[in-house]
């Protein structure tokens, strides 16, 4: 009996006119969306290339101590931007930035199914329980020898394999197209988060059947329920969520960033002035004058008399080895020592600061996600971006191989700037200064996460979607039970 | 005959359960989206503040625009302060914002956008089955078999309908104005309420497109269940489809290079440069001019190209998404809020020129660029009657235009409806 139920319905809406026109509106979307993601996605590719390459040439030209600092790595375009765009890695804010695609932001795979495929589920259930009523059908059903509960779950199997017709259809087109197209080259592990994200996404899209029935359940007529279903919608996929981040900046506030900032700023002129920074430095630095003018005599003396801008030439690493040279290497190695370890209390306490600012920065974000995550369409794209490595997750990775490239490369300037016997290096080729020989610094490269990790970071999301899931069956169970059929 | 559609229109919509939990809804969103986008604007007009007391180089920014209550946009670009360096470089301070980048994943919940998203999907559910569904209870033969014409029914209908749905949208906006008037920290001047004025006839007009529209597909489909799938269906490609597919085209009909081609570009120019610099400031009178020019990255084609480039993928974009409902008011009420696109060139043009002017100017030595004394940084904001010029009124009248033809399109294919 329960197969009949679900061929009934399975058969029922795959002959009705909702089922062409969802079917054709998700398919020529998906197919657009992915053609043109793909093509926006060799784009990205070409612009990484020429773009590496050239920040390659501008280093290799120009490479300088504070050039390291400056220059973040590039990063490729993720693979599976085509299907899901996330969250994008490059900074929004700069003077020159394109602002025009922020007016209309583009449509991806994950668009079509948040938006388009879970107001389809709803159209496809709403009168599952009140149109029946309304046609007469149910009591003709309900007077078999049958439970409610078959009834109900044969409706929703029946009824979600026809929703999801479309949507597979939709995705054969669109691997199809991607297979086919040369600028996309999806390896094994891109092919099995496709998968597993298609998994996720049929489980979210018959969680939007389930609450169809669980409304057409609570309601008498059709156009009651399609009402109150769509309002339903608009809540959980248009309201909430983009209400999160803002409602979030309220519940938590947090000292502005700015503001912290400005105050670390203050605290360390604070700190100079109290501390008498400056002058404990020039007294240290006269004592170790003082020492080595006990030590060395006239050759201290001749050395201090050499003009600011002939010392390097004259006692630097490559100035011809002479007394005065070695006195000179190892004074301004002393000298260095000493602004190193009276900073260094002020470096401690800098860091300190911007540990702070990252940490109510990392919590606010998170009691933001968490309020959205109320929505069970915020908890899709959170698992969409993970899975395909655009989310929170792989943008935290992103941050820490950054990092650390960035202690790299630092302690990488370090070593050269001990080398060449010199606080800061420009290596301007075309200058008068010596370039830095940059032959051997630290490339910047960054590993994708693993599926199994992806899937890991998007279990919670799934948990929460498949508890609405339970929820939605329960009530509309609850609802079916206490359903005058007449 | 057409006051009696009217009133009955408006007696039945009243007293329906669809009226009660629509006007609510809409009561609630708007009044939601101005109190979440005030705090906001509050919090930014206060890290503005802090953000300008920095002197290290010269800035140039202004304030965030009052009217981003309503309209977005691009604001949160505009109101940056931005660090002039020698040489053209311009830098954003980094602000709140940008660190949280929850705001990216989601839509910005302010009243454009529960205008052109939420209310115009309302209007479609409120006009939906309009036709189809006086046809399924049967009162469609009894009212057409009154000496009533087909066209003053249709009018009848629409009347009544659109000033119930439009109603309690209208006294939340008043009640949003009232509210916004009394907070201390929003000061908007007379040229401000003309502004909201327009961008209230624009909301209007736009939601009585998609209102038509709703009655459209009522008069071309049989049932209720056909005209919501067909309603819902518009509602997705004229929302989102349209826009975005528009969009995403012109990005790549008019592709740009990337930002970091262009950083390249500016520092490549400038660390070329700088051997002649020091050679002319070496010398006892350096001419001040030529070192402007040379210092000037900003100037080379490459760079003139590059702004061009993002000049006409803006226009493509509006020309290829214009015709779009949605995308008409998007434009119209950014330009309107100060938010938008327009207003975004201009302010770009000006720290551009803010910028060459500074290049001019004798330098401090030690500071960054510093120069002394640095002329404070001037910008006048796009006038309503620019706004109205340079696409404004196109954008009005694209909206009327299709809003009419959508009705008149109803008229006809009312025309010919069978009402049994």
């Amino acid at each position: 009996m329960f197969t009949t139920i679900v061929k009934k319905e399975f058969l029922d809406n795959l002959l009705n006119l909702r089922f062409v026109v969802g079917l054709l509106v998700t398919v020529i979307l998906t197919v657009a969306s992915v053609i043109f993601q793909a093509q926006d996605y060799s784009v990205r590719v070409q612009d990484y290339n020429t773009d590496t390459a050239l920040q390659d040439q501008q280093i290799e030209e120009y490479g300088s101590t504070t050039y390291f600092f400056n220059e973040s790595p590039l990063l490729a375009p993720e693979p599976l931007r085509v299907v899901a765009n996330g969250l994008s890695v490059e900074a929004d804010v700069s003077f020159d930035g394109n602002f025009v695609p922020k007016v209309f932001p583009f449509i991806d795979l994950v668009f079509v199914v948040s938006i388009i495929l879970s107001l389809l589920g709803l159209l496809f259930s709403y009168d599952s329980v009140c149109g029946e009523r309304e046609n007469g059908t149910l009591k003709l059903i309900c007077s078999n020898s049958l439970s409610r509960a078959t009834v109900l779950t044969g409706k929703w199997v029946g009824g979600t394999t026809s929703l999801l017709i479309p949507f597979v259809v939709s995705l054969l087109f669109a691997a199809i197209y991607i297979e086919l197209d040369p600028a996309v080259m999806w390896q094994a592990v891109d092919w099995s988060s496709f998968a597993a994200l298609s998994v996720a996404s049929m489980l979210f899209i018959s969680l939007f059947y389930l609450m169809g029935m669980m409304v057409s359940s609570l309601s008498r007529s059709s156009s009651e329920s399609i009402l109150k279903a769509v309002l339903l919608w608009v809540v959980i996929v248009l309201v909430v969520p983009n209400l999160g981040p803002y409602v979030s900046t309220e519940l938590y506030p947090i000292q502005s960033l700015v503001k912290l900032n400005k105050e670390m700023n203050n605290y360390i002129k604070e700190y100079q002035n109290k501390t008498g920074f400056m002058k404990k430095y020039n007294e240290m630095v006269a004592e170790l004058d003082k020492k080595y003018e006990e030590q060395y005599g006239d050759l201290f003396r001749e050395y201090k008399a050499i003009p600011s801008g002939e010392v390097l030439d004259r006692t630097g690493m490559e100035a011809p080895d002479s007394d005065l040279k070695e006195m000179g290497l190892a004074y301004r190695r002393e000298k260095r020592d000493i602004g190193s370890k009276i900073q260094k209390p002020l470096n401690e306490a800098r860091q300190k600061l911007q540990a702070q600012i990252a940490l109510e920065r990392e919590r606010q974000t998170e009691v933001a996600k968490n309020i959205a995550a109320v929505s069970p369409y915020a908890n899709y794209l959170y698992l969409a971006s993970d899975l395909a490595g655009t989310g929170f997750a792989s943008r935290e990775n992103i941050k820490r191989a950054r990092e650390a490239f960035g202690e790299l490369t630092s302690k990488f300037t370090e070593e050269k700037m001990a080398e060449k016997d010199r606080k800061r290096i420009s290596a301007f080729k075309n200058l008068k200064n010596d370039p830095l020989d940059i032959s051997g610094r630290p490339r910047f490269s960054y590993e994708e996460e693993p599926l199994p990790a992806r899937i890991a970071v998007s279990l919670p999301y799934l948990g929460v979607i498949l508890l609405y899931g339970v929820l939605f069956f329960a009530v509309a169970f609850v609802g079916f039970i206490r359903y005058d059929v007449r | 005959m057409i006051s009696t559609v009217m009133v009955k229109e408006i007696r039945e919509t009243f007293y329906s359960y669809r009226f009660l939990v629509i006007s609510l809804l809409s009561v609630v969103l708007v009044l939601t989206s101005v109190y979440v986008m005030h705090q906001d604007y509050t919090g930014r007009l206060q890290e503005y503040h802090h953000l300008q007391v920095e002197e290290r180089v010269p800035t140039a920014g202004t304030p965030p625009e009052p009217l981003a209550l309503f309209a977005r946009g691009l604001d949160r670009n505009l109101s940056q302060i931005y660090l002039m360096y020698a040489g053209g470089f311009i830098r954003a301070e980094r602000s709140q914002e940008s660190q949280n980048e929850l705001f990216r994943l989601f839509a910005t919940p302010d009243l454009l956008y529960v205008v052109k998203v939420i209310l115009a999907f309302c209007a479609l559910v409120f006009s939906f089955n309009s036709i189809t569904g006086e046809k399924e209870t049967g009162t469609l033969r009894l009212t057409l078999s009154n000496g009533i014409r087909r066209a003053e029914y249709l009018a009848g209908k629409w009347i009544g309908g659109f000033s119930c749905f439009i109603l309690p949208f209208l006294v939340a906006f008043l009640l949003a104005l009232c509210l916004i008037s009394l907070s201390p920290s929003v000061a908007l001047d007379s040229s401000d309420w003309i502004r909201i004025g327009l961008f209230l006839l624009g909301s209007v007009i736009y939601l009585a497109v998609f209102f038509s529209l709703g009655l459209l597909v009522s008069c071309i489909t049989r049932r209720s269940s056909t005209s919501l799938a067909f309603s819902l269906m518009l509602w997705v490609l004229l929302v989102f489809m349209a826009p975005n597919t528009g969009g995403i085209l012109a990005a790549q009909l008019e592709p740009s290079p990337s930002l970091l081609r262009l950083n390249n570009w500016i520092e490549q120019a400038y660390h070329g440069s700088m051997v002649a610099v020091f050679e002319e400031a070496r010398k006892e009178n350096p001419d001040r001019k030529k070192l402007a020019q040379t210092l000037d990255m900003r100037t080379d084609d490459l760079t003139v190209e590059y702004t061009n480039s993002l000049a006409r993928q803006a226009t493509m974009t509006r020309v290829l998404t214009g015709w779009s409902p949605a995308a008409a008011f998007t434009f119209l009420g950014t330009d309107l809020a100060g938010t938008g696109l327009l207003e975004e060139k201009k302010f770009k043009q000006a720290v551009l020129q803010y910028s060459g002017l500074l290049l001019t100017l004798p330098r401090k030595s030690g500071g960054q660029g510093l120069v002394d004394p640095a002329p404070p940084f001037s910008y006048k904001q796009a006038t309503l009657g620019e706004i109205m010029a340079s696409g404004g009124l196109v954008n009005f009248a694209v909206l009327l235009i299709e809003g009419l033809l959508v009705f008149a399109a109803s008229v006809l294919a009312f025309m010919g409806y069978d009402p049994r």
